[in-house]
C-alpha cells in the first residue's frame, strides 16, 4: 500500500526516500560506489548535462516525453517509455538504446562519439551510482503558492463599500452607482436611455430567447405607468420560454448532448431528460446553490417525494454526460480514469472558473492546484458510479458496459422485467454474433479446402477433401438452422418489450469508495501515492465535512461548491447571469478566474453582486431581475457616444452595443415570426430517430431536424452531428464545455440565409401570415411585417422601397403574390436588423 | 469580431453592383482563377495570410487520405525478403502465415526509387516522392488511429491538422474556404477529420460531399436559391442591402457589425457564383485533362474528380484540401482488392502530381499520402492482413521536401520500424514545419492551458528536409 500523503509532505518524502536508498547502496557497495560516483561525476554527468537537460530536466522546466534526467529518482523512474535507468541491466536501461540509436535516439540530431556509449554502459554495469538527490516530480513548485493565494479570485468575497447615490436620486441601484462611479471617473456620462420599443425588444431576446409580438409592444408603449417596465421583466420571468432560454446556457456549460461524440458516438436516448431538468429547474428558480447541489449528489440528498427524488437523480445526468474514450480492448481503468477527467473538468470550470483538469500530470503551471489536488478530486468521481448505459454493442469493446438509472414512482416495478427482457435479448445477440462467426469458421475452411482440391490431382486426396468438405457443409447448415432460429427468436423478442421504466443518465455512490492514487505525468500506469479524497487543499474550509471511508465524498463536495464561503461559486455565477445580459462579463473569461483569467473590470461590482446573490437565497430570477431593471441594462446604444471611441470594447458599460443574437434565437426568432413554432415543447427526444450502426453508434442523425416547429433547445443534440444552421451562427461544439459564444459574421452565414429552403420555406410562411393576418392594403402590410420583425413601424423609406419592389413584381396571381411576399419576407429575416439587438 | 473572409479594399475599389454585374455575367474558372490571382497580387484579403515562425516551404497542403490502412508491402516497401518466406510461419505468431506480396516491384527513377507495379503511374513521379517507411502510430484501432492521424490525439477534442494549418496561416481567398474536406466519413466521428474543437471555428474545415456517395454527386449545401432565379435574388438582395445601409444609417454602426453584415452578403454571393464551378470539372476543364485524371465514369472517375477539384482548390488559395479513399482494409481479399483499390487512385494522383509540377504549383505545395497506419506481413486469413502501428508507409512530396529519398527502414518483413522512425507526432511536427510554423509555438489558449497540435511530443524530421 502506497503511503498516504499530502503534496508538500511528499515531495519530502520522496526525497527521503531517495536518500534513505542511496544511503543503503552506498554503505552495501561502498568502496565501487565512490570510486562509482567519480566516475559519474567524471563521465556521465558532463554529458547528462550538455546534451540531454536542455529537454530532459526540471531545472530547465523542460521534460519531454515525460523524462527528466537531472535527479537519480527521477532518471531511474523514467519517462513515458519506461525506466531511463535500471542499474546493471543494460537492457532495461533505455538510455542506452536511446544514445546508441536502437530504437530511440538520442540526441536526436547526431550520435554521441562510440567512447561515451561505452561510459555509459560501463556506468549502468557498475550499478549506476548517482549521488544526485532531488525528487521524483518537481521539488520547486512551478508556481509561487503563497502569492497564488493572493489572487483576488481566491479571496473571500468582502464587504464593499457602496458608492454614495447622486443627491438628487437617492434611489438609484448601487449596481448603477459602481458603473456610473467609474465612468465618471474615467470622465465620462452613461448614454442616454434606449428607447421603448428597443428596450422591450432586447429584454424579450435576452430573457426569452424569443421576440415580442406586436402585442406585447403596443401593451409596453401605451402604459405609461413608472411600472411598466417592470411588469414586462416580470411576465418575462414568468414565461416558460424563460427557462427555455437560460436553461440553454447552462446547457453550453454542461456540455449537453445526446451522444456520446467521439470515435464511439454512442446514442443516449435518455439523455433529454437531464435538458428538461435544467429547463425546469430554471423555470422553478431552483436557488443556484441547490441547482449545483442537486447535480453533484442529487441521489444523495432527501426527497420529498417521488417526483422529488426522480428529479434529482435526473440532476446528476451533469457528471454522465462526458464525452467517453471508448477503446477496443483498452483498459478498464483507463477509461474510468477519463470519466473522471471530464467530471473534474465539467466541475471545477463550469461551477468554480478553476481549471484543475490542468493539474492531471503535474502542479497546475499557474494555479495554485498541485497534482494531488487533481486525484482528490478524482477520487470522488472515481468511488462514484457513472450509470451512463451500455458500451458499443460489439464483442471488443468488453467491461464498458454501465447501467441507465430508473428514476420515478414506478421505477422499481418496470425496472426489473424491462431489464430481464433486454438482457436476454443482449444474451440473444451475443449467442448470434458467435453462431455467426462459428458459421464463417466453416465457410473458411470450405473455401481454403477448395483451394485445395484445385492443386491436387490425386485421387485419394480429392476424395479426403470432398469428405471433409461434405462435413463443412453439414456444419454450414447446422449453424444456418440455429441462426434463423436465434433471428427469428430476436425478432419475437424486440416485438414484446415490457412497459419501460423511465431512465435517466446518472451517478450513484459506488460499490467500493476509497482513495485513489496519483499518477505521474498523468500516466494512468504509473501510480504514485494515494490521495486522500477531499477538496482542493487551495481553500480551507469546513463546510465539506469529512468523508465518510463508505461514501464517494459528492455529498461533500456538493456542500463545498455550494458553500456560501466559497471565494469562487458566487462569483462565477453572478458573472455568468451578467455576461448574459451585458454580452461580456465583468471578468471576460467565464470559466477561468484563475491567474490567467482577465482580470474583473469592475472587481467590487462583482464582489457586491456575489455577496446580494447569496443573501438573497442564491435566487437567480430575482438577481436577473434587478439587473435588467437597473439604468445600466436600459441605457441606448448611443453608437456615437463619446465612450464608443475612448472604450470600443465597452468595458466601461456605458452603453449597449449590438449583440447578435445567437444561433437558437435567431433560429427560433424566425419560426415565431413566420407563425411556425409550436406553443408547448415537445416530449422526451427524437434521437431514436437516428441512424445507427451495428455498435449503436450514430451514423446519420434524424433527418429534417433543422425544419421541426420547435424551439432549438430541443432538436437532438448529437456530437459531431450538429445541424449546419446551428454551427454557422457559432453554437458550440457539446463534446467540451462551451466557455461563452463567438459572434462571427460569415459569408457561409449569409449564404445560409439567402438559399437555404426551410429560411425560404419560413419566409413563406411569413408571407402568408402577412396576407391573412395583417389588415388594409400593402403598407398596412410592410408595416404588420416591421412590427414582427422589428417592433417598429416600417420608415417612408422602406414603405415606399417595398412598395415599388411589390409593384415591380406585378404578380399575376394568388401565387405569383405569395411568392413576391416571400422575397420581401426573406430579406427581413435575413437583415442586419434581424439578427442584432439594439 | 467580423472575421468573414471579405477584403474592404475590394468592396472600396469595386462597388457592390459592379460585383453583382461582373459575377452575373457568369465568368469561368478562366476569370476565377485570374480572380484569385488578382486578389493575392493586391493583398487583399482579410484573413491575411499570417507571418510565419520562420520561412515556409510550402504554402498549401493536399492530403491523400487512403483510409483503412493500405499495404506498404504491395505498394512502396519493398520486401524481398518476406517476398521469399512468403507462406512460412510467421515469427510473430506461429500460427500465421508470412504473406508477400503478389505485386512485382522496380526501382524508378535516377533515385531508384522501389514501387510497385501497383502504382505504376505514380512511380513516374519516383524522383519527387519522399517515401516515409517507418511511420508508427499508437492505436491498431481505426477509429482511434484516423483520430490521431487526423488531430494528433485520440482520446481527446482537438482540433484537426487542416484547421491548425489554417489558424496558422490565414487565408488566401476570401471567397473560398480555407480547408475543404472531400468526401469525409461520418462513421468513427469523422466531422472531428475536420474540425476545429476549441479554435475559432472559422478555421473548421468546409465538408464537401460525403464518403459514401460519389464525387460526381457531392454539391455544396446552400449555393443556390431553391427558387428565385440569379437576376430574381440579385433584385431580392438590392433589397436587403438598401435595408442594411438604412439600418446603419439610423440606429448607427460604430462597431462595423452591419458593415460586417454587407460585405457578408457580397461575399456570399461570390462564393456562390464561384465554388460550384470550382467543383464542376466538367464544364470547365478540357477533355483532354478529364482524361489524364482518368474522369469519365470507370474505376478512376471518382478519385480523379477529388484530385482534380483539389488542383483547382490549390490553385485557387485553398490552404488545406483533403482527399479521402475508401477500403483499403484488407483483412481478406488482398488479391482482388489490392489492385481494385490502387487503380481506382494511382491514375489520378500522378495526374495530380503532373498537373502540380506543370504548374509550378508543386514547389510550395505539400502532398500527403497514407492511412491511419500499415497492415502486418503476416496473414491471419487466407489473403488478407492485419492492423500494422508499428511501421508503415507514408510518403510526402513536393514543398521542401527530399524527393527521391527513401526515409527509415521496417524490419526485413515489414513488422516494424527499426531505423528512421517517424511517428505521426513527428510527420504533424514536419508538416507544420514546411509551412513555416513551429508546432511548439503554434498553441491556442483553451480552459486555462496552451494547446499544441502534437502536445508535448513531436520532432521534425529534420533528415527529409530538402
Amino acid at each position: 500500500m502506497p503511503p498516504v500523503l499530502r503534496v508538500p509532505r511528499l515531495l519530502l518524502l520522496a526525497a527521503f526516500v531517495g536518500a534513505i536508498a542511496f544511503a543503503r547502496l552506498s554503505h552495501a557497495v561502498e568502496a565501487d560506489a565512490i570510486a562509482g560516483s567519480d566516475f559519474f561525476e567524471a563521465r556521465i554527468r558532463p554529458v547528462l548535462v550538455e546534451h540531454c537537460y536542455k529537454c530532459h530536466s526540471m531545472s530547465a522546466g523542460k521534460t519531454e516525453g515525460g523524462l527528466a534526467l537531472d535527479t537519480r529518482p527521477a532518471m531511474r523512474a523514467g519517462g513515458s517509455s519506461g525506466p531511463a535507468v535500471v542499474p546493471s541491466d543494460e537492457d532495461r536501461s533505455l538510455i542506452l538504446a536511446a544514445i546508441r540509436h536502437d530504437g530511440l535516439e538520442m540526441p536526436p540530431d547526431r550520435k554521441l562519439p562510440p567512447e561515451v556509449i561505452a561510459d555509459f554502459e560501463k556506468w549502468i554495469a557498475l550499478g549506476a551510482p548517482d549521488p544526485r538527490e532531488g525528487a521524483l516530480i518537481p521539488t520547486k513548485p512551478t508556481v509561487d503558492y503563497a502569492a497564488a493565494r493572493r489572487h483576488w479570485a481566491f479571496q473571500p468575497v468582502r464587504p464593499i463599500a457602496i458608492p454614495p447615490a447622486p443627491l438628487k436620486r437617492p434611489a438609484l441601484d448601487p449596481v448603477d452607482r459602481f458603473i456610473q462611479a467609474k465612468l465618471s471617473a474615467a470622465g465620462f456620462e452613461q448614454a442616454a436611455p434606449a428607447e421603448k420599443r428597443a428596450l422591450l425588444r432586447r429584454t424579450t431576446f435576452l430573457l426569452t430567447g424569443l421576440p415580442p409580438t406586436p402585442q406585447e409592444v403596443v401593451e409596453f408603449i401605451t402604459d405609461a405607468s413608472p411600472q411598466a417596465f417592470e411588469r414586462v421583466v416580470d411576465r418575462l420571468l414568468a414565461s416558460s420560454a424563460f427557462g427555455e432560454r437560460w436553461g440553454r446556457r447552462w446547457l453550453d456549460t454542461a456540455r449537453y448532448a445526446e451522444t456520446n461524440g467521439k470515435s464511439m458516438n454512442l446514442v443516449w436516448p435518455h439523455a433529454w431528460r437531464y435538458r428538461d431538468w435544467v429547463v425546469a429547474a430554471v423555470n422553478r428558480d431552483l436557488p443556484y446553490d441547490e441547482f449545483l447541489r442537486e447535480q453533484l449528489a442529487g441521489d444523495l440528498l432527501s426527497a420529498a417525494d417521488d417526483a422529488d427524488r426522480a428529479a434529482k437523480i435526473t440532476a446528476t445526468g451533469l457528471l454522465a454526460l462526458g464525452a467517453k474514450s471508448y477503446e477496443e480492448g483498452g483498459a478498464r481503468e483507463k477509461f474510468l480514469l477519463e470519466v473522471a477527467d471530464d467530471q473534474v473538468d465539467v466541475v471545477t470550470r463550469g461551477m468554480l472558473g478553476l481549471t484543475v483538469a490542468c493539474a492531471r500530470c503535474h502542479d497546475h503551471k499557474f494555479d495554485p492546484v498541485p497534482q494531488a489536488d487533481y486525484y482528490a478530486l478524482a477520487g470522488i468521481f472515481l468511488s462514484s458510479e457513472t450509470l451512463c448505459g451500455p458500451g458499443p454493442k460489439h464483442a471488443g469493446y468488453k467491461g464498458y458496459d454501465a447501467p441507465f438509472q430508473p428514476v420515478g414512482a414506478e421505477a422499481e416495478r418496470l425496472h426489473g422485467p424491462y431489464e430481464a427482457h433486454d438482457q436476454n435479448l443482449r444474451a440473444k445477440n451475443t449467442e448470434l454474433g458467435k453462431a455467426r462467426s462459428s458459421r464463417y469458421r466453416h465457410v473458411k475452411n470450405k473455401t481454403s479446402l477448395g483451394l485445395d482440391r484445385k492443386k491436387t490431382t490425386d485421387e485419394a486426396k480429392l476424395a479426403e477433401i470432398d469428405a471433409k468438405t461434405k462435413v463443412e457443409e453439414a456444419s454450414i447448415a447446422e449453424w444456418d438452422a440455429k441462426i434463423a432460429v436465434l433471428v427469428d427468436e430476436i425478432k419475437k423478442l424486440e416485438a414484446s418489450y415490457p412497459p419501460a421504466p423511465a431512465y435517466a443518465m446518472a451517478m450513484r455512490e459506488g460499490a467500493a469508495p476509497a482513495d485513489y492514487t496519483l499518477r505521474y505525468r498523468g500516466d494512468w500506469k504509473r501510480a504514485g501515492p494515494l490521495v486522500p479524497r477531499g477538496m482542493p487543499s487551495l481553500f480551507h474550509s469546513s463546510a465539506a465535512g469529512a468523508i465518510a471511508k463508505q461514501e464517494s465524498g459528492r455529498l461533500q463536495l456538493a456542500a463545498w461548491v455550494a458553500d456560501p464561503q466559497n471565494p469562487l461559486t458566487a462569483r462565477v455565477a453572478v458573472n455568468r447571469i451578467w455576461a448574459g445580459l451585458f454580452g461580456r462579463g465583468i471578468v471576460a473569461t467565464l470559466d477561468n478566474f484563475g491567474t490567467l483569467g482577465a482580470e474583473p473590470t469592475h472587481p467590487e461590482l462583482l464582489d457586491y453582486l456575489a455577496a446580494e446573490f447569496v443573501r438573497d437565497g442564491w435566487s437567480v430570477k430575482r438577481l436577473i431581475r434587478r439587473l435588467v431593471l437597473t439604468e445600466t441594462f436600459r441605457t441606448g446604444l448611443a453608437e456615437r457616444s463619446p465612450t464608443a471611441a475612448a472604450d470600443p470594447e465597452n468595458k466601461l458599460f456605458g452603453r449597449r452595443s449590438y449583440e447578435r443574437l445567437d444561433a437558437e434565437a435567431l433560429r427560433d426568432a424566425m419560426l415565431a415570426v413566420s407563425g411556425t413554432l409550436e406553443s408547448s415543447p415537445p416530449v422526451g427526444s427524437r434521437v431514436l430517430q437516428a441512424k445507427v450502426s451495428s455498435a449503436n453508434a450514430l451514423e446519420t442523425p434524424p433527418p429534417q431536424e433543422i425544419e421541426r416547429p420547435v424551439r432549438s433547445l430541443y432538436l437532438t443534440t448529437a456530437r459531431s452531428a450538429v445541424p449546419e444552421m446551428l454551427t454557422l451562427f457559432d453554437f458550440p461544439d457539446p463534446a467540451l464545455p462551451a466557455s461563452g459564444r463567438q459572434r462571427r459574421t460569415l459569408a457561409t452565414q449569409a449564404l445560409y440565409l439567402m438559399n437555404a429552403p426551410h429560411v425560404v420555406e419560413w419566409s413563406g410562411r411569413l408571407a402568408e401570415r402577412a396576407l391573412r393576418e395583417a389588415p388594409g392594403d400593402d403598407a398596412a402590410r410592410i408595416g404588420w411585417l416591421h412590427e414582427v420583425c422589428f417592433a417598429r413601424p416600417a420608415t417612408d423609406a422602406e414603405l415606399r422601397r417595398l412598395a415599388e419592389f411589390l409593384r415591380a413584381e406585378k404578380p399575376k396571381d394568388s401565387v405569383a403574390r405569395v411568392a413576391a411576399w416571400t422575397i420581401v419576407c426573406q430579406t427581413l429575416l435575413a437583415s442586419a436588423e434581424f439578427r442584432y439587438l439594439p | 469580431m467580423n472575421d468573414f473572409l471579405t477584403p474592404s479594399e475590394t468592396a472600396n475599389r469595386l462597388s457592390r453592383r459592379a460585383w453583382l454585374r461582373r459575377t452575373s455575367a457568369g465568368f469561368g474558372s478562366l476569370a476565377f482563377a485570374a480572380l484569385a490571382a488578382e486578389q493575392k497580387a493586391r493583398g487583399t484579403a482579410t484573413t491575411a495570410p499570417s507571418a510565419t515562425h520562420h520561412r515556409a516551404r510550402a504554402k498549401r497542403v493536399v492530403f491523400l487520405y487512403m483510409r483503412g490502412g493500405p499495404c506498404q508491402m504491395e505498394t512502396f516497401d519493398y520486401k524481398p525478403r518476406l517476398q521469399a518466406d512468403s507462406g512460412k510461419p510467421s515469427p510473430n505468431n506461429k500460427t500465421m502465415k508470412l504473406l508477400g506480396s503478389q505485386w512485382k516491384f522496380a526501382q524508378h527513377g535516377a533515385s531508384g526509387q522501389w514501387i510497385s507495379e501497383l502504382f505504376s503511374q505514380t512511380a513516374r513521379h519516383a524522383d519527387e516522392l519522399c517515401v516515409l517507411k517507418a511511420v508508427t502510430t499508437d492505436h491498431t484501432n481505426h477509429p482511434e488511429a484516423s483520430d490521431q492521424l487526423h488531430t494528433g490525439s485520440f482520446q481527446f477534442e482537438r482540433p484537426s491538422l487542416g484547421a491548425w494549418v489554417v489558424y496558422g496561416l490565414g487565408s488566401e481567398n476570401e471567397n473560398l474556404p480555407g480547408f475543404v474536406s472531400f468526401k469525409p466519413p461520418v462513421q468513427w466521428g469523422g466531422a472531428r477529420y475536420y474540425g476545429c474543437a476549441f479554435l475559432p471555428a472559422a478555421n473548421q474545415g468546409l465538408p464537401v460531399g460525403t464518403m459514401t456517395e460519389g464525387m460526381n454527386k457531392a454539391r455544396l449545401a446552400n449555393t443556390a436559391h431553391p427558387t428565385l432565379s440569379r437576376d430574381a435574388q440579385h433584385r431580392q438582395l438590392d433589397l436587403l442591402a438598401a435595408a442594411n445601409r438604412e439600418f446603419a444609417a439610423r440606429d448607427g454602426d460604430a462597431d462595423g457589425a452591419i458593415d460586417g453584415v454587407l460585405k457578408s452578403y457580397e461575399a456570399a454571393f461570390r462564393m456562390q457564383t464561384d465554388l460550384p464551378q470550382v467543383l464542376d470539372v466538367e464544364k470547365t476543364e478540357t477533355a483532354a485533362t478529364l482524361q489524364r485524371y482518368g474522369i469519365g465514369g470507370g474505376p478512376t472517375d471518382d478519385f480523379g474528380r477529388q484530385c482534380l477539384t483539389a488542383r483547382r482548390l490549390l490553385e485557387a488559395g485553398v490552404r488545406f484540401v483533403e482527399l479521402t479513399h475508401d477500403n483499403w482494409d484488407h483483412h481478406a481479399g488482398v488479391a482482388a482488392n489490392m489492385p481494385l483499390r490502387s487503380r481506382q487512385v494511382d491514375q489520378p494522383i500522378a495526374a495530380l502530381l503532373d498537373d502540380l509540377k506543370r504548374r509550378g504549383l508543386l514547389e510550395d505545395t505539400l502532398v500527403v499520402w497514407g492511412g491511419e497506419f500499415g497492415r502486418t506481413p503476416d496473414d491471419p486469413t487466407n489473403d488478407g492482413r492485419g492492423h500494422n502501428k508499428d511501421g508503415f508507409t507514408m510518403w510526402l512530396a513536393g514543398g521542401g521536401v527530399r524527393g527521391g529519398l527513401s526515409y527509415g527502414l521496417t524490419d526485413e518483413h515489414g513488422f516494424r520500424a527499426v531505423e528512421g522512425p517517424v511517428h505521426m507526432h513527428d510527420l504533424h511536427a514536419t508538416i507544420l514545419h514546411l509551412l513555416g510554423l513551429n508546432h511548439e509555438r503554434l498553441t491556442y489558449r483553451y480552459g486555462g492551458r496552451d494547446f499544441r497540435l502534437t502536445d508535448v511530443h513531436g520532432r521534425v524530421v529534420r533528415e527529409i528536409l530538402a
